[in-house]
């Protein structure tokens, strides 16, 4: 399913997989997070994920005219992880409206894994 | 023997030990809160709403409280408690960076009781690899640049002098550099015509050391002097149910855990009882230490006795303590009250006379934190509470009311004072409550907002050039027009925002624009929109010439 704008002139289609990539890469740009988890959780395994595979660890579903984007994140140890998931939160949020002009109904994040760099 | 304490300008500084390294961090902090308002200027969109220097403040602010607080002679220790401190209380992006670099700092100084120059110099080198771990793609051109390239002059400079003025002197001169380069490496910075905000914060705290180091007094107050006004933190003041915290060890034999348990649970709350039969250690908030250590003295020695008046560590933290006032009659209750967010006594003025009961200063770059809403909220005399927020950067401090106030509050997200003022036009107080809240909803749907400010800098945006003091006029949040005129600029933004089925615009005029002025732009929308009614308010709000709603 796709996200649908209309003007006079026509239609404006935006599939998930646009806004998926578009919401990982902000929240990549994010301090303290340090990837993208996939979000089979069934798993067990939170794998890092690489920039390639970056809207794997996003899930993004439409509520009837709402927008719902789930991201699984892995952060940084060391790093206040509430601060770093509302700073993503938000970041999303601002990008969804100024790049697609999409207003995002809920973003959650969730923490899937810490991983501890080599400096702790 | 050089007194590292207390650094006259003359004399060298070799070493930094804990008394001083607290100092320069307190400096660190005071000298942010005085800068922070200019790094909340250094934001990339030419409207005045940027808070980097506020969270950065909030954070260091949160890390030297910690630091305040701890009674150490060990420099890692107190870099400890620092970094431990601003973990705790980082705030935003750049709250969490410096966090960070804090930590790596830290991790750097590990298990010295003082640094010398090449000891600080690696912690830097520390912090700045530490600062450029926790992000996936660093951006350069941020503060992690400025980090790295001060780390690295530090690492020269170390190599050369043992005088830590002469140190940090350099280390600030290239973070400077460093930052003046910023917006040749991020394109958005110099499309605003900015240095990166987070990189200033970091010469600044740099710059509050090095005046500690050359003795500036100034940077001597005491901290909770400045203590911000935080949203997050508006912990009511409240009386305690026990008001000392009562600790110590009883050092005996064969000591009976569970009977001192229940003995002492009579005596207060947060009890704790723990250790073996030989030491025990006891902890318990009380309003009768003496009764409860001599209970325990029957058990044997009581060593490490610590009691502490914990009202008067709340008071230090956020002012006195109300006293539990006598009941006072109250008057018959409201069915409901509204706390309005606005600026201007002309804005005020109109919602009063649309029934709001208590109104809360604020607006564009002047938030109202939580407490000061809570407080709104708590003066009227009702259960229930709608809060117009008037500002989408408000909303989220509203919100949070709901936490620190037993009384049930509605927030109706207003994102400005045109939907606020919409949403008051829509209370039937015949109506039962529900209705009423729905009908306000309407009401923020069924307007549209203009606003007519100026740029607080260069910038372009969507292929307009802005000037610093260009007269802008937003739609909704967006810059649509912009020019030198306030008139001209209030025409094009109509003109781009009324449409066929308009019927009404009204202007609120700001306390910049004089009586005469008004009249002179009421005529010429007359002129223009000769299909719609137009009326003209006195709202005198700061920072806006004109508010506008067209319905």
């Amino acid at each position: 399913m796709t996200q649908e704008f209309q003007n006079e002139l026509g239609k404006v289609h935006i599939s998930k997989e646009v806004i998926a990539n578009i919401a990982g890469l902000a929240a990549m740009e994010c301090y303290g997070l340090v990837g993208m988890a996939s979000k089979k959780i069934q798993d067990g395994l939170a794998e890092l994920l690489g920039r390639e595979n970056l809207s794997r660890g996003v899930a993004v579903n439409s509520e009837g005219d709402k927008l719902v984007i789930d991201l699984y994140v892995i952060v940084e140890y060391g790093t206040n992880i509430t601060e770093v998931a509302n700073n993503i939160i938000d970041k999303v949020a601002f990008t969804m409206k100024n790049i697609l002009g999409l207003q995002v109904s809920k973003i959650n994040v969730y923490v899937q894994g810490v991983r501890i760099g080599e400096t702790n | 023997m050089v007194r590292q304490t207390d650094p006259s300008p003359e004399k060298k500084v070799e070493k930094i030990d804990a008394p001083l390294m607290k100092k320069m961090i307190v400096a660190a902090t005071l000298w942010l809160n005085e800068n922070q308002a200019e790094v909340d200027a250094l934001n990339v969109f030419p409207v005045p709403d940027g808070d980097t220097g506020t969270n950065m403040y909030l954070t260091l602010f949160d890390a030297a409280k910690e630091v305040e607080n701890i009674e150490e002679n060990e420099v890692s220790k107190v870099l400890d408690a620092f970094a431990n401190g601003s973990l705790m209380g980082a705030r935003g992006n750049s709250g969490v960076i410096l966090s960070q670099i804090f930590r790596g700092f830290a991790n750097g100084a590990r298990n010295k009781k003082h640094l010398n120059p090449k000891e600080f110099s690696y912690a830097m080198g520390e912090a700045a690899k530490k600062a450029y771990q926790a992000v996936m793609k660093p951006v350069e051109g941020t503060i992690l640049t400025v980090v790295r390239e001060a780390a690295n002059a530090a690492k020269k400079e170390a190599e050369k002098t043992d005088d830590f003025r002469q140190l940090l002197e350099v280390t600030l001169l290239q973070a400077e550099e460093t930052l003046e380069k910023t917006p040749e490496m991020l394109k958005v910075l110099k499309d605003a015509n900015v240095v990166d905000a987070g990189g200033r914060g970091f010469c600044l705290i740099l710059e509050g050391y090095l005046r500690a180091l050359r003795g500036d007094s100034t940077l001597e107050k005491e901290l909770k002097k400045v203590a911000p006004a935080d949203p997050s933190r508006s912990v009511k003041a409240e009386k305690l149910e026990y008001a000392y915290c009562t600790e110590f060890l009883i050092k005996g034999h064969k000591i009976n855990l569970e009977k001192i348990r229940k003995y002492l649970n009579q005596y207060g709350d947060s009890m704790l009882v723990v250790g073996s039969t030989e030491v025990t250690k006891v902890h318990i908030h009380t309003n009768n230490p003496g009764k409860v250590l001599d209970y325990a003295v029957q058990y044997g020695r009581l060593s490490k006795v610590k009691i502490n008046n914990m009202e008067e560590q709340i008071e230090d933290r956020y002012g006195s303590i109300p006293e539990t006032s006598s009941e006072e009659e109250i008057p018959m209750e409201k069915a409901f009250g509204v706390v309005a967010v606005v600026a201007g006594d002309g804005l005020g003025d109109i919602f009063t006379s649309l029934g709001a009961d208590e109104l809360v200063t604020g607006g564009q770059s002047m938030n109202p934190s939580t407490q000061d809403l809570a407080a709104g909220c708590e003066k009227i005399r009702s259960e229930k509470i709608i809060i117009l927020p008037n500002n989408k950067n408000v909303i989220f401090a509203a919100e949070q009311v709901k936490e620190v106030t037993e009384k049930e509050i509605f927030v109706l997200p207003s994102t400005s004072i045109p939907e606020g003022i919409a949403a008051m036009m829509r209370i039937n107080p015949e109506e039962d409550f529900a209705s009423i809240l729905k009908e306000m909803e309407k009401g923020l749907e069924e307007i549209k907002t203009g606003e007519v400010t100026f740029a607080v800098r260069d910038s372009t945006v969507g292929g307009m050039n802005i000037k610093e003091g260009d007269v802008i006029g937003l739609s909704n949040g967006e810059i649509l027009v912009s020019n030198t005129d306030v008139g001209k600029v209030t025409l094009e933004l109509l003109k781009k925002m009324v449409d066929e089925e308009d019927f009404l615009i009204t202007v609120y005029r700001g306390e910049k624009i004089s009586e005469e002025k008004g009249e002179e732009i009421k005529e010429m929308i007359t002129e223009e929109f000769s299909d719609c009614d137009v009326e003209m308010y006195p709202g005198n709000q700061p920072l806006y010439y004109l508010i506008i709603s067209v319905e």
